[in-house]
């Protein structure tokens, strides 16, 4: 129910009157009364009389003021005070009016006013009119952020504002002023808010009105992102308000404490080479803590035992780590971790620091340990170590060193508190191989962050950052950074690739382009400028190149339809957003005899779809046969092996696997991963993305049922199933394996008009060379047939077209030219005997 | 009638409990800035934990020695702890009065502004 008039709200509005009007005086009372005192202080240095009179104004004033004050803080206090929202709304007798806050009911009752006054029943349009027809920061900031233009939406609204009906296209139900600030009422809920808030309101319109729903549909936001720009402007104005109130216990904690420290121990070496998170935390500021909740728990369990109290931390580098110890040293700070941990001095040795000021590694022994007996006698000290791994290995090298044997019985010890942060790959590489120091650890994983958690860190820093850049941050822009880092950076995780790419689109935007406002298009250049991907919206270049891909391919490649039609319609798919699976662009088996146009079909993609051959990553499968060719494919400790190294570095591009079915079965079995999830983790454990790839395997495997079935004339699909039965059957590839390419396409054998056009195609390039030197080379139909039938042998279909066009004409026109028989300006025709007819120029005419 | 109660429960109830808890979190910001409790705790032990080992054997003159040292040490603790105690105590005095005066003061704000209204006219 909404009964604006029943409710108390409504009782506050009509007194609002008396706020401003005490307000009036009080002020007007100060200000006589200085003056009076003013007067006073003048009366007194000239020694004049009739101070009883100015003793009156003095009492007198000060009297109003100390009432006038009272009264209008009494009618502040009665206007503000409103009922906090309850989190069930089931009861429909209660009157949600009573939870507006008192701006909301103000611009509620104009927009009632308004509609009463025209006759019409209110609806979303003039609720929202009214809501952006004034000047309210918090309004100003969402609209802001959404990019959304109040005055340019104002004109659009008051048009259909007489006119607009709220139903609900799907389920015809209208929605009335009540059903609007139910949607508010929820919207206020999910922030954990307590009174519906004109944010709150819009929020409910931008789901219900349609100019505002228009809006955000140019802008490709959803109605929930409305909901979260307002959430994230409540919090932001929350932490605001907090701030201000300075005797709050959680400001007060501020402060920190005295004299905890006295009863431990002093720490003179650990100081020195140390950093104290405690006192980084206080200095830097207190951040909101977003996120890993449940690992932050888990620590703090750990480190209050009396045993076994040591944590090894396993995450990627950029999983917030280092934000999880943070966090507890915080807390711990603020007195708001457990007991038991609250006041203790949470201290990051800097190992690197040690090694670059020691000459030997009896020196770095020696200190550290006296900083690990400073650690454990102090009785106040949690211990870290970031990358651990790097100290705990056999490996000799700069910044690497070996503390196992000296570590050891520290961690033994109850009363050394230690944290330990590694990562994956260390952890399996180095510490795996110390079960002494393994065992003595609890380990804890840290997970990647969610996106939501990772919008909402985004927002945390946004103030940072902007301030820093002086750029201004879009919401959509946000939205971006998680969408396109999710789907093309994968060598760090959530948090710090979107952290990451959010800072370098703000120094771009400041210092490239010169801007001041970061769009979602700026996030779209970096990640195009990082990973060589063409990301955002299909430019018009290559909605062309893809609307006509199978006629651009045609003009290198001879006959295969199918083959063509079907890579394009792949493309199309996944370029336009219509692909639903995982793994990449598209994945493709070309069967058929040699020379038939499997590789040049590939080629020919690289160039018109990636933009050049050079984007093609070719492997002869041929070349990797053993196991020690598998090492170099996949990669072993050293090495992160050729395959990952070269999508690492071109991830946008074309990777060919020549003759497949001459490759170990490993790397087939590894295949598979790639083809279904579309990625593969290198011997690094690195992630290596290939869903910006194309992928094609070739094989000639059953050639020969292929060259069979051409001469009887059998279907596509009739061919494609004996050579599947005849691999199968003989075991070169696996049925699942088949089963995971986009598409097994079956290259046919080439007739000899395929053999003349390709002869064409070739002699045109020859044509094409030979203009350059002011030559004209004709080639007579006669010779093409020649050609044609000089090379026409189905199983090496149009490699010999190559040999005997080097044999009979591009050696004699080299011979020619040689003899100088040709210069330039002269015209040449090639007989069927492959003679040459040269025709000279006239220097004359 | 219902805005005269309403006054009556910002002027005596509400406003006198809202200083009252921002007197309360001073005296506690007292009570965790100087750690009172963890002073007493620790009232005696030694000062930053600087004690000396006896050595083995019986050495009469090195046991005196370290006794004293020790001892000398705890009662540096000591002395340390009363200081802040006593810093603590005076602190908490301060709150307290103020926080008494200023809760009186904002409850009796309308009568001493009567008050002074009557005052100023006597004076005419």
């Amino acid at each position: 129910m909404f009964d604006l008039k029943k409710s108390k709200i409504n009782k506050s509005l009509s007194i609002r009157f008396f706020v401003y009007f005490f307000k009036f005086l009080k002020g007007l009372s100060l200000f006589l009364f200085i003056a009076s005192i003013l007067l006073l202080a003048q009366t007194l240095s000239f020694d004049k009389m009739d101070y009883q009179m100015i003793f009156f104004f003095n009492i007198f004033f000060l009297s109003c003021f100390m009432l006038f004050s009272n009264i209008a803080s009494f009618f502040t206090y009665f206007t503000r005070k409103t009922r906090k929202i309850d989190t069930s709304l089931e009861n429909e007798e209660l009157n949600l009016a009573d939870f507006l806050s008192i701006e909301s009911a103000l611009r509620i009752k104009k927009a009632l006013k308004f509609a009463r006054r025209k006759k019409v029943s209110i609806n979303s349009s003039i609720l929202l009119y009214f809501i952006l027809n004034f000047k309210n920061k918090k309004i100003d900031f969402i609209l802001m952020r959404l990019l959304i233009n109040k005055k340019e939406l104002l004109p659009i609204i008051k048009e259909r504002m007489l006119s607009t009906k709220d139903i609900d296209n799907s389920t015809n139900v209208e929605y009335t002023l009540d059903l609007i600030i139910l949607e508010a009422a929820k919207a206020c809920i999910r922030r954990k808010g307590q009174n519906i808030k004109v944010g709150d309101i819009l929020s409910a319109l931008s789901k219900i009105e349609p100019s505002l729903k228009e809006e955000l549909r140019k802008r490709n936001l959803k109605k929930e992102d409305l909901d979260n720009v307002n959430f994230w402007q409540e919090t932001l104005m929350k932490k605001i308000d907090d701030n201000k109130i300075w005797w709050s216990k959680d400001n007060l904690s501020k402060l920190g404490s005295l004299a905890k420290d006295w009863a431990s121990g002093f720490t003179p070496t650990l100081d020195k080479y140390s950093i104290d998170l405690s006192k980084v935390v206080q200095r830097v500021g207190f951040m909101q803590i977003i996120g890993h909740e449940e690992e932050r728990s888990q620590v703090e369990r750990i480190l209050i035992r009396d045993s076994e109290n040591n944590i090894l931390l396993v995450g990627e580098n950029g999983v917030g780590r280092s934000s999880v110890v943070r966090a507890i040293a915080q807390r711990s700070f603020l007195n708001k971790s457990l007991p038991a941990i609250n006041g203790k001095r949470f201290v990051e040795l800097n190992l690197s620091q040690i090694l670059t000021q020691t000459s030997s590694i009896d020196e770095v022994e020696n200190i550290l340990d006296v900083c690990f007996r400073e650690a454990s006698y102090a009785g106040n000290i949690i211990l870290i170590l970031s990358d651990f791994d790097n100290y705990i290995n056999d490996k000799v090298g700069a910044g690497l060193v070996d503390i196992s044997s000296l570590i050891v019985p520290y961690l033994k010890f109850d009363e050394f508190k230690f944290i330990a942060l590694t990562s994956f790959s260390g952890l399996h590489k180095y510490i795996e191989y110390k079960p002494q120091v393994l065992s003595l650890f609890e380990k804890v994983e840290i997970k990647e962050t969610t996106k939501d958690e990772t919008i909402l860190i985004m927002e945390r820093e946004i103030p940072f950052i902007e301030y820093k850049y002086n750029v201004f941050i879009t919401y959509s822009a946000i939205l971006k950074i998680i969408e396109l880092s999710e789907k093309y950076i994968h060598d760090n995780p959530f948090p710090k690739k979107a952290v990451t790419l959010l800072t370098d689109t703000a120094v771009y935007v400041n210092s490239v382009t010169k801007g001041k406002i970061v769009l979602a298009s700026h996030i779209e250049d970096i990640i195009s400028e990082k990973t060589d991907i063409p990301v955002g919206k299909i430019s018009s270049d290559e909605r062309e190149v893809l609307l006509n891909l199978e006629n651009l391919i045609h003009q290198r490649i001879i006959n295969q339809v199918e083959a063509v039609n079907e890579i394009s319609a792949s493309l199309r798919r996944a370029r336009s957003g219509m692909k639903t699976k995982n793994g990449p662009m598209g994945t493709f088996l070309f069967l058929g005899p040699t020379g038939v146009g499997k590789t040049e079909t590939a080629k020919a993609l690289a160039e018109v779809y990636f933009g050049s051959e050079s984007k093609m990553i070719r492997f002869d499968m041929s070349e990797f046969q053993t196991n020690e060719d598998i090492k170099r494919f996949i990669g072993d400790d050293n090495s992160p092996g050729l395959l990952a190294t070269n999508v690492r570095e071109n991830p946008f591009s074309l990777v060919l696997f020549d003759e497949i079915e001459k490759s170990h079965p490993n790397i087939l079995n590894l295949l598979l991963q790639i083809l279904d999830e579309g990625y593969m983790t290198d011997s690094l454990q690195r992630k290596i993305d290939f869903s910006n790839t194309i992928i094609i395997a070739t094989s000639n495997a059953g050639y020969q049922i292929i060259l069979d079935a051409i001469k009887e004339n059998k279907a596509t699909d009739l061919i494609k199933q004996e050579i599947f039965d005849y691999v199968f059957d003989k075991g070169i590839f696996r049925p699942e394996l088949i089963n995971r390419f986009d598409s097994s396409v079956i290259f046919k054998a080439l007739t000899k008009d395929n053999l003349l056009q390709i002869a064409d195609l070739r002699i045109k390039k020859l044509q094409h060379n030979l203009a350059k030197k002011q030559i004209a080379l004709n080639v007579s139909a006669k010779a093409k047939m020649e050609i044609v039938e000089l090379s026409y042998n189905p199983q090496f279909g149009a490699r010999e077209i190559k040999r005997v066009l080097q044999e009979k004409v591009e050696n004699v026109l080299a011979k020619a030219f040689l003899a100088e028989e040709i210069q330039e300006g002269d015209s040449v025709l090639i007989n069927e005997n492959f003679e040459i007819i040269i025709e000279k120029r006239n220097y004359e005419e | 009638m219902l805005l005269i109660l309403e006054y009556f429960s910002f002027q005596f109830i509400e406003t006198p409990k809202k200083i009252f808890n921002i007197f309360k979190n001073l005296i506690w910001f007292g009570v965790n800035f100087l750690s009172i409790k963890y002073c007493f705790q620790t009232l005696f032990q030694p000062w930053r934990r600087i004690v000396w080992d006896y050595k083995r054997g019986f050495d009469l003159g090195n046991r005196i020695d370290i006794l004293v040292s020790n001892t000398f040490s705890r009662f540096l603790g000591l002395i340390m702890r009363l200081c802040i105690i006593i810093a603590f105590v005076i602190y908490e005095v301060f709150i307290i009065l103020l926080g008494t005066f200023l809760i009186l003061f904002r409850i009796l704000i309308p009568f001493l502004a009567i008050l002074g209204i009557f005052i100023s006219f006597s004076l005419i």
